[in-house]
């Protein structure tokens, strides 16, 4: 026997429901933007985005569970636009306001954290969200390929290789 | 260390220290799906501009044809151009839902009585003030983190007919804890106004005034005064009534002045303090601008407390709102002792100008200003009536008030009375 699908009221229900996943997951989906984008208010203006996203496209999803996974994947998406926006922009000036919030925070770190941040930010979108998910999430391999679509296969390998290079980073940081 | 261990103990660690994010921002509908909509772009747009050309053509020729229009299609009722001279969008605050103590922000527009956005406080959060500009795009929502027990500041943009109407950004202003009485952010949205109260027992509290740069979050100035017993946690009308005047030069705030002995009482009073001027002390470098009125009895069983609750005029005009009550059960009050608007002159004290008395019968009544233009002529109002026969509920009613009417705002949209009172509403 087929087991029971949650289908989901549309209409007005949908702001209740997004509400409620909004009170549940959004600090733990800010905190992950953060490592992604290094600045708070640009990972709450992405989790917002992917929230929205929900809302809108709401009527259209059929399983509750899925959710989640959507959101998570929506920010994944939102933090490599991000990048994407930023490499354009190389030369503009971002609003000193988001740097300064990111220089407080990280100012409360230490000097080891700091060096490991930074070169986690120095890492491809790919490396970055792989070693983010495996090691910050603690998620399998099958459920980083999930959150990031892609194989379980190109997890590994990205993985991998930003450990590789993490680890060559803050080997030259340390030499220095 | 490996580098596994080390990824794993900065990311938490970096993760730490993000503890409070903004409210979730909803737009007002719930739009169509994009991707149909895109499908029928393709090959809808076309047909639909020839069928625009042609229906336009059609009434170009249906009104060259047509008699002179009729003169109630064209002159607008003096209501109507009346609501044309209040600001169009507000912010409201309203329960989360009807079991939950949250408060969320609602962004509404009154001509049209459409919901623009919702901001929903996340679940440690809780919206408790708020307060607007003169251009009726900027307003700044107060936010207490029960974790924390800090309130902090944000500010709100609109941008009506935008995909994103709203725009929600954390002020880099100092957090408090603290007791906020009172918020105003001044017309030109350049400067805030926060009164607030510190005090650990009845006797010990600190009132604080404190003017703050709105794109630094700086603090421009501070007054202080130290309290006795008469700034008891949670007593008096301290603070209340928060607003700029004098062509944002200077602050008015309520203030209740007890004086003891045999047969204590108080003063409702508001003090005007110039914010350009040099000065810590909240008492000595303000002063009384007007003593409210004290309350009447007209009869051995009727009052009436002629400013039961004010707003000032960017001009200074004192706009009160009279309570009107009885101390016996179902008796008729309002035929005795109407409920009014009326202004006073906040330099004289002198009473100016009876702008609308309500003409009807009611057991209680309570008529509170909300906003006012910079000249205390048109005031929204919120008229609430306990009426006869009307067993458990009360008649809610917001108004817009010029030359003598009341007319009614069926669409502005706000539902809790408590919140009104707490500062929850902002236009």
């Amino acid at each position: 026997m087929e087991s029971p699908t949650e289908t989901l009221p549309a209409g007005l229900d949908a702001r209740r429901h997004v509400s409620a996943l909004y009170q549940a997951h959004a600090l733990a989906l800010v905190k992950l933007a953060v490592l992604m984008t290094g600045d708070q208010p640009t990972a709450e203006d992405v989790v917002q985005d992917a929230f929205l996203g929900l809302y809108r496209r709401w009527q259209a999803l059929h399983d509750a569970d899925k959710a989640l996974g959507y959101l998570r994947s929506s920010v994944l998406n939102g933090c490599r636009s991000v990048h994407r926006v930023r490499f354009r922009r190389q030369g503009i000036t971002l609003d000193p306001q988001d740097h300064a919030d990111s220089a407080e925070a990280e100012a409360l770190l230490g000097e080891a954290h700091r060096e490991v941040l930074a070169a986690l930010r120095r890492l491809p979108s790919r490396q970055r969200e792989a070693v983010v998910l495996r090691y910050y999430l603690d998620m399998t391999e099958a459920q980083a390929a999930q959150a990031m679509g892609v194989s379980k296969g190109t997890v590994k390998s990205a993985t991998s290789r930003g450990l590789a290079a993490l680890a060559r980073m803050l080997k030259e940081e340390d030499a220095r | 260390m490996s580098i596994e261990d080390r990824v794993r103990a900065a990311t938490r660690a970096r993760t730490t220290l993000v503890r409070d994010i903004r409210p979730l921002e909803f737009p007002d509908e719930l739009p169509a799906r994009v991707r149909r909509a895109r499908r029928w772009l393709t090959w809808g747009a076309p047909i639909g501009a020839a069928a625009l050309v042609t229906a336009l053509a059609l009434i170009l020729v249906m009104l060259r044809q047509a008699d002179d229009p009729q003169p109630g299609s064209v002159t607008p009722a003096s209501g109507a151009s009346a609501i044309g001279s209040i600001p169009r969008y507000y912010v409201a605050l309203a329960q989360t839902d009807s079991t939950g103590s949250q408060l969320k922000a609602v962004v509404g527009d009154d001509r049209t009585g459409r919901t623009v956005a919702v901001l929903n406080p996340s679940l440690s959060q809780n919206f408790y003030g708020v307060t607007g500009a003169a251009d009726d795009r900027t307003f700044v929502v107060m936010n207490y983190t029960g974790t924390t027990k800090q309130t902090t500041w944000y500010l709100l943009r609109l941008t009506p007919g935008a995909a994103r109407p709203t725009q929600l950004t954390k002020l880099p202003i100092k957090p408090v804890v603290a007791h906020v009485a009172g918020l105003a952010l001044s017309p030109d949205g350049r400067e805030l106004a926060v009164m607030w109260r510190t005090a650990t027992t009845q006797t010990n509290a600190v009132t604080y005034l404190a003017v703050y740069s709105m794109s630094s979050g700086a603090v421009l100035h501070t007054w202080i005064t130290k309290g006795d017993n008469i700034n008891a946690i949670g007593g008096g009308a301290n603070g209340e009534a928060l607003s700029w005047v004098d062509g944002d030069r200077s602050v008015d705030f309520g203030w209740v002045v007890f004086s003891g002995g045999a047969h204590p009482s108080s003063t409702n009073t508001v003090r005007r303090i110039d914010v350009t001027a040099p000065g810590s002390d909240l008492l000595a470098d303000s002063r009384v601008a007007m003593r409210l009125p004290r309350t009447v009895m007209p009869t051995k069983t009727t009052f009436s407390r002629p400013c039961g609750r004010e707003v000032t005029a960017s001009d200074g005009t004192v706009v009160c709102g009279t309570t009107s009550f009885s101390d016996v059960s179902f008796q008729e009050v309002c035929s005795t002792v109407p409920p009014a608007f009326v202004t006073y002159s906040g330099t004289t004290g002198k009473r100016l100008k009876v702008l609308y008395t309500y003409h009807g019968q009611c057991l209680e009544a309570q008529a509170t200003p909300v906003w006012t233009d910079p000249a205390g002529s048109h005031v929204i109002a919120f008229l609430l009536l306990s009426e006869k026969g009307v067993k458990t509920s009360a008649t809610d009613k917001f108004g817009l008030i010029a030359d003598g009417h009341f007319t009614p705002l069926p669409k502005l949209v706000v539902g809790d009375g408590d919140a009104i009172d707490q500062g929850g509403l902002a236009f």
